[in-house]
Parts: structure tokens; sequence; C-alpha cells
């Protein structure tokens, strides 16, 4: 811009604007055009350049300081309160005769928007329980699992580290989550999955490892821009309208404000567009693998078999390569089968331009590539065992995972219970998914015998299939089983929620949303209910806020959020539906 | 005495060719099957199950896929490598008796992610519904 000035005004014109523009463009133009995998192997070396590969230096473990957890900057950031803590963090040396000008904190407008008002931070349990999978309510599966997490935690620096695992219904072996606050969820799936407590205990202690190395506060710059975004989206037109409404603000006033809105919008966009697309995928491969390589070092001074990290990292890729199906595979099938039968040339070349179409939008898609990350997961890990534990190898060698003592635990009757129900399920489910609609009634009534005649998933997965067989009445009774069970999910409340509502019985309706409300914690799903709800009650200003908050904070329900606010949130409703 | 000699004569030939065929099928059954890759940039290679010395370093993309495993021991596995008997840390190798036992994943066109909650989370999630 300061050599644009001094060139005068005809190098300012159409020359310097065009190049910026093509500059972006093009800019724009590799990012999201080229392929996915391409992109990001771009990324990764710009970050392997940048940071270096984890674990390149020494190991992971010697890098780690004695002494108590650290929160992770979410939880700081959630646990600071405007104003109060501002003050003391300022100004802290107030005691000791700091004498500086001390900050003047406005007084609060009661319509102001507070950090209090809304739920910011879901917490570990509450984030699992809003999961479809759900949560497992059995304490001999959580025991075990806090029990190998005590082996792991020994042997490391780092004290008061928050961990405490609950077991979920999830079914990918690829599905166990670490949260901010040290509640971490493992998928049933993977218990009946593994083949000894050592295997697990690289699952285990590669979940710790996030919590330890505080791998969330990387998501702290995407949430952050993600708020910008939604602040300068609704923030600034808020400010505009509300201002021109009232007479605040004059022609010019608001054309500046327009153009600063402008800025504002384009910079925090193009900056979370950054942020996703590039830094956080990045940083979030990087982590998976300084993970692994941590939960080696863990396991390396326990007596378990470290040697079945690999194993596990094996596993899931074989996991991975056998699930992934073909997008577009269904699509081409279809063609090809209407290929075949057509004897008309304009419907052939219309389906040659189909092809052509599937075959090229394939080509561009940014597929989820999930073996290429797995092999490069163990190649990383395979490469650190050969480099820095060369004096430990025959001592490591030596050791040997216990298979039988893991077989003796899934033998337990209340776990074997547990995991005949939960295959069950998943397997209603499937045959579902294919129509076999005999094999899956089969499958669901064996998931619901016992405990899980009141387990959420089974419950769900047998309404899912009632639903679709036109049972409504059924579907019901299924999900009103799981409300009122011990540990029901949010998709059981949801789905109660919409067949109330759909048959007209909106007490009930409003019943399970204040039920669900408080139970999990404020959930995003139930704002536009809640806003609907108080509409009808005629309270026209606490609908007002609850919508501008939703807004603010959750991008991904803004729209349903509004409809509601205009008293549309049936039609919203419906056009899902049809949707789906 | 000739016909008797002659039918425990056919009794041993029928039994040497069901123990062969037993101990056969049963090496068959017990084999410790295929390699079906390598994990790591460079692959250490032994010349027997013990040595510590490593013999040669190859370069994992070098090698081909599905060599069968002629010999295994709790840390090491042997397969033929340019025709000669080569040994390999297990670590180092993929194979085919490392497998999923779950359910593969269905995919319904009515499932929809919905944005639920405000969480931050490390893991893939909820990837198999």
């Amino acid at each position: 811009m300061i050599s644009l000035s001094a060139d005068g005004p005809r190098r300012r014109g159409l020359g310097a604007k065009t190049r910026t523009v093509v500059g972006a463009v093009v800019f724009v133009f590799l990012l999201v055009v080229q392929p996915g995998l391409a992109r990001a192997d771009l990324f990764k070396w710009i970050d392997r350049q940048v940071d270096g590969a984890p674990g390149e230096d020494a190991r992971i473990i010697d890098g780690l300081k004695a002494g108590p957890w650290q929160k992770s900057i979410f939880e700081r950031e959630q646990q600071v309160v405007p104003g109060g803590n501002q003050a003391k963090a300022a100004f802290g040396k107030d005691e000791d005769g700091y004498s500086g000008t001390k900050f003047q904190e406005p007084e609060p407008k009661a319509t102001d928007y507070k950090q209090s008002d809304v739920n910011l931070l879901t917490d570990g349990v509450t984030h699992f329980r809003l999961n479809r999978a759900g949560l497992i309510p059995e304490a001999r599966l959580e025991t075990k699992l806090n029990d190998i997490a005590a082996r792991i935690l020994a042997v490391q620096p780092v004290t008061d580290v928050p961990i405490r695992f609950v077991v979920t219904g999830g079914r990918g072996l690829g599905d166990a989550n670490a949260m901010h606050d040290g509640v971490i969820g493992i998928p049933i799936a993977i218990l009946a999955d593994v083949k000894s407590e050592d295997e697990m205990a690289f699952v285990v202690a590669h979940e710790i490892s996030h919590v330890i190395l505080n791998h969330h506060d990387s998501d702290w710059l995407s949430k952050t821009n993600e708020k910008l975004v939604n602040f300068a989206e609704v923030g600034f037109t808020s400010a505009l309208e509300f201002g021109a409404a009232y007479g605040l603000l004059g022609k010019d006033d608001q054309e500046s404000l327009q153009k600063k809105a402008l800025i504002g919008w384009v910079a925090s966009r193009a900056s979370l567009f950054l942020t996703d697309t590039a830094l956080a995928p990045s940083w979030a491969r990087d982590q998976e693998i300084e993970a692994d390589l941590l939960a080696f070092d863990l396991l390396a001074r326990t007596d378990y078999d470290a040697g079945q990290g690999p194993i596990f990292l094996e596993r899931l890729l074989q996991y991975f390569k056998e699930s992934e199906s073909d997008p577009f595979a269904a699509r081409r099938a279809e063609l090809d089968a209407q290929a075949a039968s057509q004897k008309n040339l304009a419907t052939a070349i219309a389906g040659f331009v189909g092809k052509l179409t599937l075959e090229i939008e394939a080509l561009t898609a940014d597929l989820e590539e999930r073996h290429p990350e797995t092999q490069e997961r163990l190649d990383s890990l395979v490469d650190y065992i050969d480099e820095r534990y060369e004096e430990m190898e025959e001592q490591l060698d030596a050791r040997e995972a216990d298979s039988s003592g893991w077989g003796s635990f899934l033998s337990e009757p209340v776990v074997a219970e547990l995991l005949t129900i939960y295959r069950n399920s998943w397997e209603t489910r499937n045959y579902t998914a294919v129509e076999n609609f005999k094999s899956a009634e089969q499958k669901a009534f064996a998931s619901i015998k016992g405990r899980g005649s009141s387990l959420a998933l089974p419950r769900l997965n047998f309404a899912d299939l009632r639903g679709i067989q036109g049972e409504k009445n059924k579907q019901l009774t299924n999900l009103e089983r799981a409300v009122q069970g011990p540990e029901p999910s949010f998709d059981v409340y949801r789905q109660a929620i919409r067949i109330y509502r759909d048959d007209g019985k909106i007490q009930k309706a409003d019943a399970l949303i204040e039920d669900a409300w408080l139970r999990f914690k404020e959930p995003a799903g139930l704002y536009p209910f809640r806003i609907d709800a108080m509409l009808r009650n005629n309270d026209r200003e606490a609908a007002q806020k609850l919508t501008t908050t939703c807004r603010l904070v959750f991008r991904d329900n803004s729209k349903s959020c509004v409809k509601a606010s205009q008293g549309k949130l049936r039609e919203w409703e419906s056009e899902q539906s049809a949707g789906l | 005495m000739g016909k008797k000699l002659f039918g425990i004569f056919l009794i041993l030939i029928a039994a040497f060719i069901l123990i062969d065929g037993y101990v056969k099928t049963g090496a068959i059954a017990e084999s410790p099957g295929e390699i079906t890759g390598f994990n790591g940039s460079k692959i250490k290679l032994y010349k027997d199950a013990a040595t510590k010395s490593v013999w040669k370093r190859v370069p994992a993309k070098d090698f081909g896929s599905n060599y069968t495993i002629i010999g295994i021991t709790g840390s090491r596995l042997a397969f033929q490598y340019d025709g000669r008997e080569v040994w390999v840390k297990r670590k180092n190798v993929q194979t085919d008796a490392v497998a999923s036992g779950l359910p593969p994943c269905p995919t319904l066109a009515n499932v929809k992610n919905e944005s639920t909650g405000n969480a931050v989370s490390r893991g893939s999630g909820d990837s198999c519904r």
C-alpha cells in the first residue's frame, strides 16, 4: 500500500487491483479446486519445514515438565468471568503496591450478550451423551480402563491429570476420543476387537497423551476464528439495523460501517478458511503421531508389551481398508446399468455426459483419506522405535502380550452380555440399511433382551427400523423406553420430540425439551425448539435474545434458529424431513 | 502269507498317505500366513532369528507385497527375499493375521450429522454410526 501511494494515482488504478484480484483468485482456486490429498501433502510439507516431525529430536516423554497438569486454553477461557477476573489478572499486583490506572468495567446492560448466557464449552461427559451411540452405564468397563490408565499415569512426571474413562456404544475402531477436560470416551467396539490388555493399553495411553500434551489448545484458534466470523456476520448487521432504525447513524456513518463490516467479514472468513483447511488438519495429524509416540514412551516404562502399539495401528489400517467404500460406486453402477439398457441415441449421449461428469467429480473430490493417514502414523511410530529405543530393543522384545487375561475379562457375564447386545444392535442397523427387515427385526429383538431393554442405542436402532417400516407407535414405544432408561442419548430425545410435535402433542414435546435442555446442558440442537416455545408463550424478548445467541455461537444451527424466531419452525422441520 | 504281507503293505501305504495328508493339512492350517505390507522407512533385515547385527537395510518401498511367512519367533518373522531366507522384526511388517472382527459400517442414506454441542475433542469422533 505504501509503494502504491508513492507511485501516484495511475499505479493505484486498475493494474494493482487486477493483480491483487487475480492473485487472490489463483490462490483460492489452487486451494479449493486441487484434489484434497495433494493439498494435504502441500500443507504437510510446509508444516514439516516449519516445525519438524514429532519425535525428530528426542523422546517425547523427555520433553514433559514435572508438575501439575495445565488446563487447556479453552477451559481457562471458559472459567474467566468477564470483569471480575480481568481486574484480578491485569492488576494482581495492586495489593503489593502497584499503582496503575484501574480498568473501569462498564455496567452491563440487561440486553448485552454475556458469556455466561450460553454453554460455550460442552463438557466431556455431555459431549458423549450428545453422540448417537450414547454412554454405556457400566462401572465394570470404566473401572477396567481407569485401572489401565492408573498404571500408565504412574510412569510419567505430570501430576493431577484429570483422566476419567467412559465407554460409549460406538462401533468404529478409530472412534476413541479425548476431551479437553480429561474425559475419554472409548467405544465398546475397541474393547471387543483388541486381542490383549497390552493392545488396549496402547489406545488408553494414546488418548491420555492428547490430554497430557494439551492438544486441545490448537482448537482454540479455530473456534476463535469461527466466533469472529459469526460476530462479523451477525454483530455488524445487527448494529447497522439497530442504528438505522433508531436514527443513531447518518448515511455516511452507515456506509462507513458497512465498509468496515465487509473488511471484517472478508478477513475473518479468510482466517477461518486457512485455519480449517490447512492449519487445523495439519496440526491434528501431527498431534495424532505425537500421541502415538508418547503412548509408546509410556508403555515402554510400564511392564505392558509396548510392541502392541504397532499391532493396534495395523489393525486400524486393516479396518479402514475394509470399511472404506467408494462414494461414487452406486451412482456409477446406476449409470452403467442405464447405458446397457439404452437404445435411444439422445439418452445414451446424456448418459455418457452424466458418466463423464461423475468421473471428473470423483477425480477432484476431497475424499476422506483414512488409510494413508494411518499408514503414516504406523511408519512414524516404527521409525521412532528404531531410532529412540535401539538399546532397549531386546528388553522390549522379551515382553509378551497377555491375551488370555483379556479374554477372561471379555467373558465376564456383565461384559459378555453388553458385547452381545451392542453387536446385535449394530447388525440391526446394517440389515436396516440393506432393507432386509426380517433379519433386522431378529437382531433388534435380540438386542433388547435383558439389560438391552432400556439401553439407548439398541432402542434407537429398533426405533429407526420401526420408523422405516411405518410403525409409528412402535417407534415411539422404543424411544419412550430409552428415555426412561439409565442413560438416554440426545438422539433419543430429539426423535421423540419430533414425533410428539408431528402428532400435535406439543405439551409432551415441550416437557421433553425442558428435560433435555437441562440434561444435555443447553445443546445447540434444542435452541430452535426453545425459541419456538418462547414465542408460543409470548415471551418475544427472551426468544430474540436466544436467537442472537444461537446465531453468534452455533453457526450450523443459525438458519433453524432464525426460522424459529420468525414462527416458521414447522416449515423448517418439513424442509429438513424432505431433504433426508 | 504273501497275501497278508501284501495287505499289511497296503495298510502301511494307506496310513502313510493319511498321516502325510494330515501333517500337510496341519501345516497349512497352522501356516503363519502372508506379509501384506511393511512399516517404517528402512527395514532392517537379519540373517537369522536371533542375530543382533543388521545384515541389510532395505527401503520399505523396494519390497513387493504378499510374501509367505516361513518362520516365526516371538519378535521376528522370516520370508524369502532375493532367493534367500531373511528375518525381520514384527513391528516392521503387516500380516494377514491381524484383522478387525467388527461388523462393517452401514451406508445409510438417511443419516445426517447435526450440530449438538460446542465441545473440543481429539479423535475421529463418530465415524461409524
